[in-house]
């Protein structure tokens, strides 16, 4: 008879009692799974559009611009730099850019716009903004059209084909004023960014502000996101330290990382309560388990069996109990995201304009990183461990006699 | 020859309060290989005490038990579990076998603390159950079995080890008469072909009529 045997049939002697432990320990892993890929799908999402389809994750930019990003303080764009860093591990390419703001202007209508200049064929392989493109084409190299956000060529009513008026400062005080066709509408998914961007080829944003052969950043697009702390030194080690600086994304939107950090501590404290509650549940049964099984530990030991083979019977026991939860959990989690990874939440109504005015995209995403099931399954493993201490504490301390007697 | 001795055996319990329990107060006996012997007494006159301390699952206040030479107050507690697991066999007055194992397998478990391999024990513990007179429910647990069953599976057991004695404490209280008479008829069957030792703790008289030495208890001694 083997000892895992014993210890299955050991927890199916108390059907009900096992089911409703386990059910506990399912919903618990269920909650805690759904819950956190929902959190980490959306912060993922939140990075993804305001990081990854704008900044990127890595920017080198002039020493001074990010301070008070002026026109003025900008880096020359050097080929052989942004091929020095295109080589490095975990580099995709390297993106150049110049941007700044400018008033836009169309009929009796004016606002203060986002004017980025960019190398339509380098960037749309880290944004993949053409596939955002609602109406008309996306930009061709050089192109000397300009495409917009849905938001903003709603609210100045513009359509593609149509002019718009740019007015703003250029590089070293220079007026920058000129027309620019719409080639097309984006729809841009981080809100902020869809009431103000204006897309432009860099050649011709660099014309507009009076900066050839200047550039705001050089975007460097990487593999992962999670490469960034082995590409930022190695980035900073190829750079002139002496004038530019390699700046990360939580350097460039620590409000977004504040923002997410705080969203992810709230919900680990829901989760810590939720498995607080949990472990009493299961320290409930095995407290359970224990005292109505005394007569029959105390008959083991008097039989011969040593009570640390004894406590290792109970030990799977309490293991198994906790796998038929967790694992079953996991099975159910594991569709429930896959099904939500796939189709995303969309939040409506005054939800919506809530996200929109802090800038999120009203979206809830789901994350299918095989990481957050298997933090879950050793949460649960580690809850198990310390509840069934309790049941090592007794087996190694009764008194055959006084337990053969109870 | 004596395969258990007990030297000015003593157990007190309350020992330091000021009513003292002498449970056993000073007994001295020695028992052969091969005996049927019963000790036999009235309620609270130290009879199960003294069965718990002859199987080691309790420790003397003062005294000695000396069991195929071994002093058994000397092991360490480790020791005495697999001491207890090679020499003594135990029968309970309510069976206690272990319900989510069949009747088989209650009787291998002891084989598995053991370390005997799977076909012996699943030979001896067949062999055993027919000895016992109930091969045919080897896969029936516990709970599917009468007390009378029970009993037997739980002899069946207690010598699945081939301890030196089994010591049974009370093992027919709680049988009918039928029941009682055919597990008397095994056990005694068992001592006279195989040798095999048996202790009991009783007051049932069907026992003692069995039994071929009777130690009478009272107030923690031995009186007769």
């Amino acid at each position: 008879m083997e000892i895992i045997k014993l210890a299955w049939r050991n927890i199916w002697r108390n059907k009900r009692r096992t089911i409703i432990t386990a059910s506990s320990l399912m919903f618990a892993v269920i909650f805690g799974i759904v819950m956190r890929s929902m959190q980490l799908g959306t912060y993922d999402r939140m990075i993804d559009s305001a990081v990854r389809q704008y900044s990127g994750f890595i920017q080198v930019q002039e020493k001074s611009y990010w301070k008070d990003k002026t026109i003025d303080d900008l880096m020359p764009d050097s080929m052989v730099l942004r091929q020095r860093i295109a080589k490095l591990d975990g580099v995709i390419d390297v993106l150049p850019r110049l941007e700044s703001f400018a008033l836009i202007s169309s009929g009796n209508k004016t606002k203060g716009a986002f004017f980025q200049g960019i190398d339509p064929v380098l960037d749309d392989q880290m944004t993949q903004i053409s596939h955002k493109v609602v109406q008309g084409r996306f930009l061709e190299k050089d192109d000397d059209g300009v495409l917009l956000s849905q938001r903003l060529a709603g609210f100045v009513n513009i359509n593609v084909g149509d002019t718009i008026v740019l007015l703003s400062q250029g590089y070293h005080g220079v007026t920058a004023a000129d027309v620019f066709p719409v080639r097309g509408i984006v729809k841009i998914p981080n809100p902020k960014l869809d009431k103000s961007l204006i897309i432009g080829s860099l050649k011709k944003v660099q014309e507009f502000y009076g900066a050839e052969g200047m550039l705001t950043s050089m975007v460097v697009n990487i593999k992962s996101k999670n490469n960034i702390d082995m590409v930022l030194p190695e980035v900073t080690k190829i750079i002139d330290s002496g004038s530019l600086v390699a700046l990360s994304w939580t350097d460039m939107n620590k409000e977004l990382k504040q923002q997410i950090e705080s969203d992810n501590g709230s919900g680990m404290i829901m989760l810590g309560i939720l498995y607080v509650v949990i472990f009493f549940g299961i320290l409930g049964t095995i407290i359970m388990m224990t005292a109505e099984r005394r007569k029959e530990f105390g008959v083991m030991v008097a039989l011969g069996m040593h009570r640390y083979y004894l406590a290792l019977i109970v030990f799977i026991e309490t293991i198994l109990l906790g796998l038929v939860g967790a694992v079953t959990g996991g099975l159910i989690s594991a569709v429930i995201v896959a099904y939500y990874y796939n189709s995303p939440i969309h939040i409506g109504g005054e939800m919506k304009e809530i996200y929109e005015q802090f800038g999120i995209e009203p979206v809830l995403a789901f994350s299918k990183d095989f990481g957050i099931f298997i933090n879950q399954f050793y949460v649960v493993l580690a809850l198990l461990f310390v509840a069934v201490l309790y049941s090592m504490v007794k087996i190694s301390g009764f008194k055959i006699v006084d337990a053969l007697h109870s | 020859m004596s395969i258990i001795e007990i030297k000015n055996l003593k157990k007190i319990y309350n020992e330091n309060s000021e009513i003292p329990v002498h449970a056993v107060n000073g007994i001295d006996l020695s028992f052969e290989q091969g005996e049927f012997s019963a000790i036999v007494g009235p309620s609270g006159c130290g009879k199960t005490t003294l069965l718990n301390l002859l199987g080691g699952l309790d420790s003397p206040t003062t005294g000695e038990i000396i069991i195929d030479g071994v002093n058994i107050g000397d092991l360490s507690e480790s020791k005495l579990t697999d001491f207890r697991m090679n020499n003594i066999g135990f029968v309970f007055q309510a069976y206690n076998l272990i319900p989510v194992l069949t009747a088989r397998e209650n009787i291998e478990f002891i084989m598995h603390l053991q370390h005997k391999p799977k076909k012996e024990r699943l030979e001896r513990a067949m062999a055993l159950l027919e000895a016992v007179g109930i091969g045919d429910r080897a896969g029936s647990r516990p709970s599917k079995l009468s007390g009378g069953q029970q009993q037997r599976v739980a002899v069946a057991r207690a010598l699945a080890s081939k301890p030196k004695f089994i010591l049974a404490d009370e093992p027919t209280a709680n049988l009918d008469s039928k029941a009682t008479e055919k597990l008397l008829e095994i056990m005694e069957k068992l001592n006279r072909e195989e040798n095999i030792t048996f202790i009991f703790a009783t007051h049932d008289a069907r026992v003692m009529k069995k039994a071929r030495r009777l130690i009478k208890l009272e107030d923690g001694k031995v009186i007769d």
